[in-house]
């Protein structure tokens, strides 16, 4: 066998056979020129066992799994009607819905209310003070229609005039 | 060493959980990493690889089948990646200019003790790596660098046990001449 032959079987010593390998040992000890390769493949072999002990990895592992993930969308489940109401405005009424919740969940009803007379605590019944609310209710409907009628009266050109027309005849009387 | 992904958050993975498939990823970004960037020798380049590789690794899990290892599937994403993009427009142009503006000041400002560190000695072999072909590189960072099977480099690139060995021949012999020369020049006179 020549040297040219050889050459290629010392650069892959590695994946040759037992009985190759021999082949090669062989010859390399009669052949200085083929000895110069053998010991260019051991450097080079040094020199990546080297290389491989330093593993480049990435300056940020987590930033780079986020933008990864960020990426990542689960797939649809193929369901239309369900595609069909998952869009932006939906998600806007759920939040809302969902704060109107919150606020509903956490409002307190101002104290001393007419109507509502609370027991002490620990009593589970409420009772309706019914006199004390239907007071006051009317009361304020009065008062309303009399603000009412007498600003509606200002404000209204018929109303005054039938004033005057009625304060005309009663003058006149 | 990659560890293995459990049965169980792959089979979820599969399914489409979003989690499971987080994990995946923390599991095997390193490697995917240090693939991508010893095929092309810059970070932003690799991690852009990186993220497209999980990316298509999500898309195409479902047709996954579990006789191939997870690992084998997700370097034969990263290598083909990287092989086109070694072959775009893109990567030569930027290479170019690297090469005309490295050419002289690169390797006249490392000293002996430089090419011992091993970020120094990495940078040197990623330089002797761009002398190689895509394929070459490929075979050559596989089969030396992640210690792969000539099956499995096979596998991943998709040629015959006598392209791989072919190739890591070539790829081994003009590694070996760039370094010498590399070394020749920064012998101490």
């Amino acid at each position: 066998m020549r040297c040219e032959n050889f050459e290629e079987q010392i650069w892959l010593y590695d994946e040759l056979s037992v009985s190759q390998r021999q082949v090669v040992d062989e010859h390399l000890k009669h052949c200085a020129d083929c000895e110069k390769i053998w010991q260019a493949r051991t450097q080079l072999r040094l020199t990546t066992r080297d290389w491989k002990g330093v593993t480049p990895a990435p300056e940020n592992s987590a930033q780079l799994t986020h933008k990864i993930m960020a990426q990542i969308v689960v797939p649809s489940m193929n369901i239309p009607w369900l595609d069909a109401i998952n869009t932006t405005w939906l998600r806007y009424a759920m939040a809302s819905l969902s704060t109107l919740f919150v606020v509903a969940f956490f409002y307190t009803p101002p104290k001393n209310l007419p109507h509502q007379h609370l027991q002490a605590s620990g009593v589970r019944d409420v009772n309706l003070n019914t006199s004390a609310f239907l007071k006051v209710k009317i009361e304020n409907r009065k008062s309303r229609q009399q603000t009412f009628s007498l600003l509606a009266c200002i404000e209204n050109r018929e109303c005054v005039q039938s004033i005057a027309k009625k304060k005309k005849y009663y003058e006149s009387r | 060493m990659i560890k293995p992904i459990p049965t169980e958050i792959l089979k979820r993975a599969i399914e489409g959980d979003r989690r499971a498939f987080q994990k995946i990823v923390e599991g095997h970004l390193s490697f995917a990493y240090a693939v991508a960037y010893r095929m092309l020798g810059n970070r932003a380049d690799a991690e852009d690889i990186t993220q497209d590789a999980f990316f298509r690794l999500w898309k195409n899990i479902p047709k996954y089948k579990v006789e191939i290892k997870l690992s084998t599937w997700l370097y034969k994403i990263v290598t083909n990646l990287c092989l086109d993009f070694l072959k775009s427009t893109r990567y030569r142009e930027r290479k170019f200019m690297h090469d005309v503006e490295a050419a002289n000041s690169v390797q006249s400002s490392l000293t002996p003790e430089d090419i011992m560190n091993g970020e120094e000695l990495q940078n040197q072999l990623l330089q002797a790596s761009e002398v190689l072909s895509p394929l070459q590189k490929a075979v050559f960072i596989l089969r030396d660098l992640e210690a792969l099977t000539v099956e499995e480099t096979c596998e991943i690139l998709s040629i015959d046990a006598d392209g791989v060995k072919s190739n890591l021949f070539h790829a081994r012999k003009k590694i070996s001449a760039t370094l010498k020369l590399i070394y020749e020049t920064h012998e101490p006179k």
